[in-house]
This record gives C-alpha cells, sequence and structure tokens, in this order.
C-alpha cells in the first residue's frame, strides 16, 4: 500500500463529501446553528434544574451542564464513527457508483474506510463548534489529557469496529433498507442505557448491565470523571465492583474494557466486511442495477 | 509472456434466486429478520455461464455479442473481478482474476454503460475522471493531465467544469468511455461503447477503438447488441446465447460456417399473413426476417436460404398469388446479422 | 362534448387517484409488518429517552411548570406528542412533493389528466394514518407507565387541534412551495429553521419564562408557543381555547396571514413547476 498514492484517494473523498455537505447552503448553516440551538436548549434546562440534581452527579463533578455537553460531544464523535462505514456504502450503493469504484486496483476495505472519513471530519466540525459554544455559555472542564484522549481514542476504535460490522450486514444479510440489526440495537443502548442525558444510577440495575454492550457506556463515565469529577471514587457502572476489588480505579476498569472491547470487535469487524463483499461478489449483488 | 492476454477457461456461474418476500423488489429493515430468523429460503438458481471458455490474444479486438440475458454482462464482469465464478478460471495478463483480483484489476479498466455510469453529481467531470486516476495510482499532477486529455478524446472538453447531471445520456456513455480511456492499462472491458450515442459519435468512437488503441497495442473486449459494430470493430467474435458460447472466430469465419447460403431481399406493397406462412413452409429456408412499414404496406423481407434462385422464384410465386406488389428483388452475401439471427433464433415480423 | 373529457366529474377522479395513491404508500409501508412495527418502536424509544432525562431533572424543573398541574414528563410528553400533530401539516405537503418527485411518480401524474392533486391527497392521508397511529402509540406508552391521559379533557383538546393546527397548514404550504420556488429539493429550509427554533424558544422542553430576556419575544413570534401552551391548558385543567384570548388572538392572526399566503405561494410553485419542468425527472 502506498501511503501517499491512498492519501491522495482519501483527499478526493474528502472534499466530494464537503462538496456535498455544503452543496445546499442554506441547509448548511443552518445544521450549525442547530448544533448551537439545541447546546443553548440543555444549559437552559441545566441552568433551571441543575443545582437541584447535582448531588446525583458527585462522580462526575456535580455540574450537570458540564455533564450533559461531555456526553453530547463524545457521542456525536462515536455515533458517527457507528454509522459512517454503512452510511458510505450505501451511498456509494444507492447512487450507482459501488460497481465503477470496486473495479478500480483499490482494497474494497480501505474504500469503505476512505468514504468514512468525510463524515467523520464533518463531525469533527460539528463537535469543535460544540465545544466553543459550551465555553461561551460557562462550560468548565479539567484541561484535556493524555489520559483522556487515550479513552476516547479506544472508544472509537471500538465503534468503528461496530461500524464495520453494521456495513458488513449490507451484504451478509442483506439489509438494504437503512437500518441493520447491529446498528439499530446500539444506538438504542447508547441513546437510552449509556448515560448520555442522564447518570446511570437512575435506571435499574438489569438496564445498568445491559449498558455494557455499547462503547458509549465506558467513554461517557471515564470522560466525565477524568475531565469533571476524580480519577478514582465510586464505582457507577455494575462491573465496577470486579476492577476496584482488584485495585484498579473506575477509569483504569473503562480503559481496559474498552480495550478488550476493540480488540475483539475490530478484527472481527474486518473479517465480516470481507466476507460481506465476497458475499456480495458471489451473489451479483455487489450493486443494485446490472 | 503469453500470447493470450485473457484466459477463460470452463467458467460457470450462477445466481441464487431468493424467494421474494413481497411485491417490489425493495429490501426492507424487515428483510434482515426475515432472512436470519427464517432463513432466506433460495428458490433455485439462474444459470447465467455454462461452462465458457475462450483466450483472448494482445492486441486483439474482440466482441461478445448475444440477446438480452446471454450471459454477456455476467461474462465481463467475471473478467473484472466484480464477480466471483462458481467454478472455472480466469487469467488476465498472466494473474488469476479469482486468487489475486487487485493485482488483475491493475493490468484492466472497465467501462460500464448506464445512467450514471458510475459518476458523482457533486464533483466536475474533470474532477470525478481525476479521482479514477487516483485510483490507479497517478499522482495529481499526472491524474489532471490524464483527465484533460481523455475528456479531449471524446470531445467533452469545453464542459470540462460541469458536472455530471447537466449532460444528456449521450454525453454521460462519452464521460464513461473517458473513464475507461484514463488509465494506461494493457485490457479494456466495455460494455456497449456505443449505446444512446449518435450516429456521428458512435462513429467516432469506433473508430477510435480500431485505430488509436490498436496503435497502442491495447487489447479490447466489449459487448454489443449491433452486429455491424462488431464486423467492423472485431478481431473475433464470440456469440454467447443462454450463458454459453455457441459461436467463435472472425466475422467471414462466422458467415462461411453458419450461413452457406445467400440472402435474398424481397420488398413489397401489401404482403398479408397468409402470403407470409406460405413462405416461411419453403424448405430451403435457413431463417426470415420480415420488416413491416405498417401492416399491409411496405414490407422487406430478407430470407437466408441455402437455394437462392429457387427460393425467390416461389417466393414471387406465393407474393404475385396473393397479389401483392412486388418493388423489388435482390440476392446478396449474408451479413453477420443475418448469421446472428440464423444462430440465436430470433426472427422479426 | 369531447370525446377524451373525463367522463366522470373531476373531484371525484382526484379522490379515486387520492385513495389509490394512500392504499399504494400504506401496502408498501405495511407490507413488511416488522418494518411498520420498529417504526413505530423507534418513536417510543426516542420518547423514553427524553422521558428518563425528564424523570432525571424533574425535581428542578417542577417548579417552573407548577401553574400548569403536572409534572415534568407529562409536561415533555404533551409538547412531544402536539409535535408530531403539528408535523402532520408542517411536512406533509413538502413530503408529498418530494417523495413524488425522488420516486420518479410525479411524471406518471403530471402526463396525465389528473395532475398532482390526487397525489398530494393521497400522501396527506398517509401522513394522517401513520401520524395518528403514532400519537395513539405514544398514549399507549404514556398510559402504561403510568401517566395520566386526562380523557375526560377530550374535547377541549379537540378544540386546540382544531384551531391550533391551522397556522401550521399555511406554513406547511410555504413549505412545500420551497421545493420549486427555491429549488429546495434536500429538505425545506423553512422547516427546518422553524424546527430548530421551536425546540428553545416555544416552550417545548422549559417554560417560555425561561429564556433569556433579550430572546422571548422571539418566542410569540412562532405559533408553537401557543399551541403548546393551549394544549397543555386544555389537558391539565380543562381549560377552552376560546376562553382564554391572549393565545386564541394571536392563533386567529396567524391563521389569517399564513393560510392564504400558504395557498398562495403553493399554488403558484405549481403553475412555475409546470413551466419551468421542476417537478419532472424526465431528462
Amino acid at each position: 500500500m502506498n501511503l501517499f498514492k491512498d492519501l491522495r484517494i482519501v483527499y478526493y473523498f474528502i472534499k466530494r463529501y464537503f462538496r456535498v455537505w455544503t452543496y445546499f447552503k442554506v441547509n448548511f448553516v443552518l445544521e450549525l446553528i442547530q448544533v448551537v440551538i439545541d447546546l443553548a436548549t440543555m444549559a437552559i434546562i441545566a441552568s433551571a434544574a441543575g443545582k437541584y440534581i447535582s448531588y446525583m452527579l458527585k462522580a462526575y463533578g456535580g455540574d450537570y451542564f458540564a455533564f450533559i455537553v461531555l456526553g453530547l460531544v463524545c457521542n456525536q464523535l462515536l455515533s458517527v464513527a457507528l454509522t459512517a462505514p454503512r452510511s458510505a456504502i450505501e451511498d456509494a450503493f444507492w447512487g450507482r457508483r459501488i460497481e465503477i469504484l470496486f473495479s478500480s486496483p483499490v482494497n474494497p476495505t480501505f474504500l469503505v474506510t476512505a468514504f468514512s472519513i468525510g463524515p467523520i471530519v464533518r463531525e469533527s466540525v460539528k463537535t469543535l463548534i460544540y465545544l466553543l459554544t459550551a465555553i461561551l455559555l460557562g462550560l468548565s472542564t479539567k484541561p484535556l489529557n493524555i489520559l483522556s484522549t487515550v479513552v476516547f481514542f479506544t472508544g472509537f476504535l471500538a465503534c468503528m469496529g461496530i461500524g464495520l460490522i453494521s456495513a458488513s450486514t449490507l451484504y451478509l444479510l442483506e439489509a438494504k433498507g437503512g437500518s441493520d440489526p447491529v446498528n439499530w440495537i446500539a444506538s438504542i443502548v447508547a441513546r437510552l442505557l449509556s448515560g448520555l442525558y442522564y447518570p446511570l444510577n437512575i435506571l435499574p440495575e438489569w438496564c445498568r448491565w445491559l449498558s455494557l454492550i455499547v462503547p458509549h457506556t465506558y467513554v461517557f463515565d471515564a470522560e466525565r470523571r477524568i475531565l469533571l469529577g476524580s480519577v478514582s471514587g465510586e464505582s457507577s457502572l455494575p462491573i465496577h465492583s470486579v476492577f476496584v476489588a482488584l485495585g484498579f480505579s473506575p477509569v483504569l476498569a473503562d480503559l481496559v474494557l474498552l480495550a478488550i472491547y476493540a480488540g475483539v470487535v475490530l478484527p472481527l469487524s474486518y473479517y465480516l466486511i470481507r466476507k460481506g463483499f465476497e458475499k456480495a461478489l458471489r451473489d451479483g449483488r455487489l450493486s443494485w442495477w446490472s | 509472456m503469453s500470447k493470450d492476454i485473457v484466459i477463460v477457461n470452463n467458467v460457470y456461474k450462477s445466481y441464487p434466486k431468493y424467494k421474494r418476500f413481497g411485491p417490489g423488489t425493495c429490501l426492507g429493515q424487515a428483510h434482515w429478520i426475515l432472512a436470519t430468523i427464517f432463513r432466506m429460503r433460495k428458490e433455485g438458481v439462474v444459470e447465467a455461464l455454462k461452462g465458457v471458455s475462450f483466450r483472448v490474444k494482445r492486441k486483439e479486438i474482440f466482441a461478445i455479442v448475444g440477446p438480452n440475458g446471454a450471459g454477456k454482462t455476467t461474462l465481463v464482469k467475471c473478467i473484472g473481478a466484480l464477480l466471483l465464478p462458481d467454478k472455472g478460471y480466469i487469467e488476465v495478463d498472466g494473474v488469476n482474476v479469482v486468487e489475486e483480483p487487485l493485482k488483475a484489476k491493475k493490468r484492466m479498466n472497465l467501462v460500464g454503460s448506464g445512467y450514471w455510469g458510475g459518476f458523482d453529481w457533486s464533483l466536475s467531470l474533470e474532477e470525478n475522471l481525476q479521482l479514477f486516476a487516483l485510483l490507479y495510482g497517478y499522482d495529481f499532477k499526472e491524474a489532471k493531465r490524464r483527465a484533460k486529455e481523455v475528456l479531449d478524446i471524446v470531445g467533452l472538453s469545453h464542459k470540462a467544469k460541469d458536472n455530471p447531471t447537466k449532460l444528456s445520456s449521450g454525453e454521460r456513455q462519452r464521460l464513461a468511455l473517458a473513464k475507461g480511456f484514463i488509465a494506461d492499462v494493457p485490457l479494456y472491458l466495455i460494455d456497449e461503447p456505443t449505446v444512446g450515442l449518435d450516429p456521428v459519435f458512435a462513429k467516432q468512437i469506433r473508430d477510435y477503438i480500431k485505430t488509436e488503441m490498436k496503435k497502442r497495442g491495447i487489447t479490447v473486449i466489449f459487448t454489443t447488441h449491433f452486429m455491424h459494430e462488431a464486423e467492423y470493430l472485431a478481431d473475433r467474435i464470440a456469440i454467447i446465447k443462454d450463458g454459453k458460447i455457441i459461436a467463435l472466430g472472425t466475422a467471414d469465419e462466422l458467415k462461411a460456417k453458419f450461413t452457406r447460403g445467400k440472402v435474398v431481399e424481397i420488398k413489397a406493397y401489401n404482403v398479408y399473413e397468409d402470403a407470409l406462412n406460405k413462405i416461411k413452409s419453403i424448405e430451403d429456408i435457413i431463417h426470415i426476417d420480415v420488416f413491416h412499414r405498417s401492416y399491409g404496406a411496405e414490407t422487406l423481407l430478407r430470407i437466408l436460404t441455402r437455394n437462392p434462385l429457387e427460393t425467390l422464384n416461389n417466393v414471387l410465386d406465393i407474393l404475385l398469388m396473393y397479389s401483392s406488389t412486388i418493388l423489388y428483388a435482390n440476392i446478396s452475401e449474408p451479413t453477420l446479422e443475418d448469421v446472428y439471427r440464423a444462430i440465436v433464433g430470433e426472427e422479426y415480423g | 362534448m369531447d370525446k377524451y373529457e373525463l367522463k366522470r366529474g373531476g373531484f371525484r377522479i382526484v379522490l379515486l387517484v387520492a385513495l389509490e395513491t394512500l392504499k399504494t404508500r400504506l401496502l408498501k409501508a405495511m407490507f413488511f409488518p416488522i418494518i411498520f412495527t420498529l417504526s413505530l418502536i423507534d418513536i417510543v424509544i426516542g420518547t423514553l429517552a427524553y422521558y428518563l432525562m425528564a424523570i432525571f431533572v424533574e425535581g428542578g424543573m417542577n417548579r417552573y411548570i407548577s401553574a400548569y398541574g403536572i409534572t415534568y414528563p407529562e409536561y415533555l410528553l404533551v409538547a412531544i406528542i402536539g409535535d408530531i400533530l403539528a408535523g402532520l401539516f408542517l411536512y406533509s405537503f413538502y413530503e408529498a412533493i418530494g417523495m413524488g418527485y425522488w420516486g420518479c411518480e410525479t411524471d406518471l401524474y403530471i402526463t396525465s389528466p389528473v395532475g398532482l392533486k390526487g397525489m398530494i391527497m393521497g400522501s396527506l392521508l398517509t401522513s394522517l394514518v401513520w401520524n395518528t397511529l403514532a400519537v395513539f402509540t405514544l398514549l399507549s406508552f404514556a398510559a402504561i407507565l403510568g401517566i395520566p391521559l386526562h380523557l375526560e379533557n377530550l374535547p377541549q383538546v379537540l378544540e386546540v387541534l382544531a384551531i391550533g393546527l391551522l397556522p401550521f397548514l399555511g406554513l406547511g404550504l410555504i413549505s412545500a412551495s420551497t421545493f420549486t420556488l427555491m429549488n429546495a429539493k434536500q429538505g425545506s429550509p423553512i422547516t427546518w429553521a422553524i424546527n430548530i427554533a421551536q425546540r428553545i424558544l416555544s416552550g417545548y422542553y422549559f417554560p417560555v419564562q425561561l429564556l433569556p430576556g433579550f430572546i422571548r419575544p422571539l418566542s410569540y413570534i412562532l405559533p408553537h408557543t401557543y399551541f403548546y401552551e393551549a394544549l397543555r391548558l386544555a389537558v391539565s385543567k380543562g381549560i377552552w381555547l376560546h376562553s382564554y384570548y391572549h393565545l386564541l388572538h394571536p392563533l386567529l392572526i396567524q391563521i389569517a396571514i399564513l393560510l392564504p399566503l400558504g395557498v398562495v405561494l403553493f399554488k403558484y410553485s405549481l403553475i412555475k413547476a409546470e413551466k419551468t419542468g421542476d417537478l419532472s425527472r424526465w431528462t
């Protein structure tokens, strides 16, 4: 693999993605405004209700606005890792470009990864706007450090793995109707049970165990502890107790679990997506039109 | 270096036919549930290729012709590594296509036909072609240069900055050809090169393939429905029907092998059904095509026959018996189209 | 009479086409019953997420909504359901044109003697069925969670819907006209802008009084503000809209402006599309 040649291809895909994103100028501007408005809405709710519920956020520093912002910021990027590979293939599939791209001498898995970078860059731009807006609205956190970066990056890789598995279902399960079981389950659990809008201790015990199936849970918990609360402190996830008994802090427990998650899911995802393409080539279903 | 650039040996390809879950072909969210829980039921297979074997020499222009559904596109896709054959062996420039598809793809370029030809509406024509050049490993400067060059060749340089949505269907086909010319590869696979093009530009493209590509020593495998195109361009022609190659050779070889006759051409007014039925029952006739201008008015009969003089006399007798007015009659050599229709068994009229 | 004139009356044909469009769209949507169910589940999941958030912040938010006599989760649920109902008119016209265009159906209708009326009406009926189902699902979900539905105030709620949804009809027509007038084929910027604004300004998540003073006046421009308020008062206290002038009058003014404007713009957009071929995908 020639890195410079591959980077040139990635550049073109990003260029193309941004061209599409900004093609409808009004929509583009509104999308960015929505980021600001969503955050402002949360800020108002947090300022109205925050001081009455801060006792429930002890492990995370007690500031509900900061709690929500960190959750939304992390969720933004984790979600795109979850959805980008699949939506990239679907875009090429329904746009009748997939065959002509796959007829070129470029590894299909590389193509899928390259397609996914555009949405990731886009969400990064939106995340930056999120953060700037949040700072203007009074967000206060500890400074970013290596630990928080490593935690986030590991979580991102884990989500990317799930995203590639989700993409593989396009061909393995013929799930072309806009959704697939992997993405569907992951996004429901992430939305409801990962602690995005509220801490997990308000949920029943069985829900907290269920929340462990998505990487979001660990990322939210760890990032909030590192940047808002304290690295050690009381456990919030059911599995923490095992690690705490061994002398690990909850943050370290989250990091170890994320690393195991990514270590299992990533190779599995590459295997499945290769199998998916092989099946598509065998069945003649790579493209909708022949 | 082998003298054959493409070797196709005993290739079989079939497609599974799945039970449809409902009207239309949209596979919705529910399909994955139904497919995994209830196990998608195969209703059978569609055999697209049944033991296809042939070789294409280097620098040869090779045509694959056949009726709709014969397996032409399936065959081209198998060679182009877009489909995995069930059985058999395919080699391109010494590389096994099934085992090393990426290495094989570096040696060939697939040019599709169809609505968009795989182009992105958000990029200009130039940018689309630059992307394809990058996919073939060229750097930015070289990609830009090639994109300009191929747009000149296909006569679209004045629209270089437009996006594909602004092109007419013929221009899109030209753009698809431009994509094909972008990379320096020894083999081009072209699916219907002149479909949708006006006659003037279609001739330009054919001439380009026949002269320029020949000069550059490029091997071309193309599919077409136009027999005159295959006859004009191709060094050799393969006729495929129902997944099998039923004829292979130069145009002259095919005509000599499959016709052994001549074509009797008769144009007449008021050729009715009864007269036609009687004509069709004449023994020496290999194949007959009937072209009606409008029923009962001017009709052209092209009759491929082993015994042209006797057939001519018999047909004229029948037509006169049924009060048709003969406009003209002629005996000529069969064209490749006559051969094709005789072999494939298609009849018009 | 010209032998090619339609044998039956114009409106009957339009209605028949509309019903046929409705049947086709519903058949497509419901042929895979699981898709349909999953889509309804998605609505419930989304609402559940907000409901859980509402439970979490209830302790702090209840003091700001004490005037309604309902809890914060109920407060939010009324807004969610109101939004779905408002969306019936706000999005349906645009969706009707958009689905027809992207589904390559508009050519079929445009080249027929009936035109687009039947297709648009059929799409509206489909949205009506879908939105009604979605609301019913949410109400059932609320009942399961033990949230009181205040069914005794149903007549007051119906009055709010009858009057309060009309401004959205006007806005929906204006939004649909942008498909051709502004070439907005990837979503109407007007609807999007209104949707963004209403989330923060209309009392959806919190009473308008919590907004900073300098932006509070903006909330009085949106019909959502009055609609949600009227709906909450009708649900929780059984207050009739016609007796609450400070909600009724702004709604009536908005109806008087938006409805005729929407009709005129929408008609004009269709006439323009006929001249420019904007709704045809046949190239």
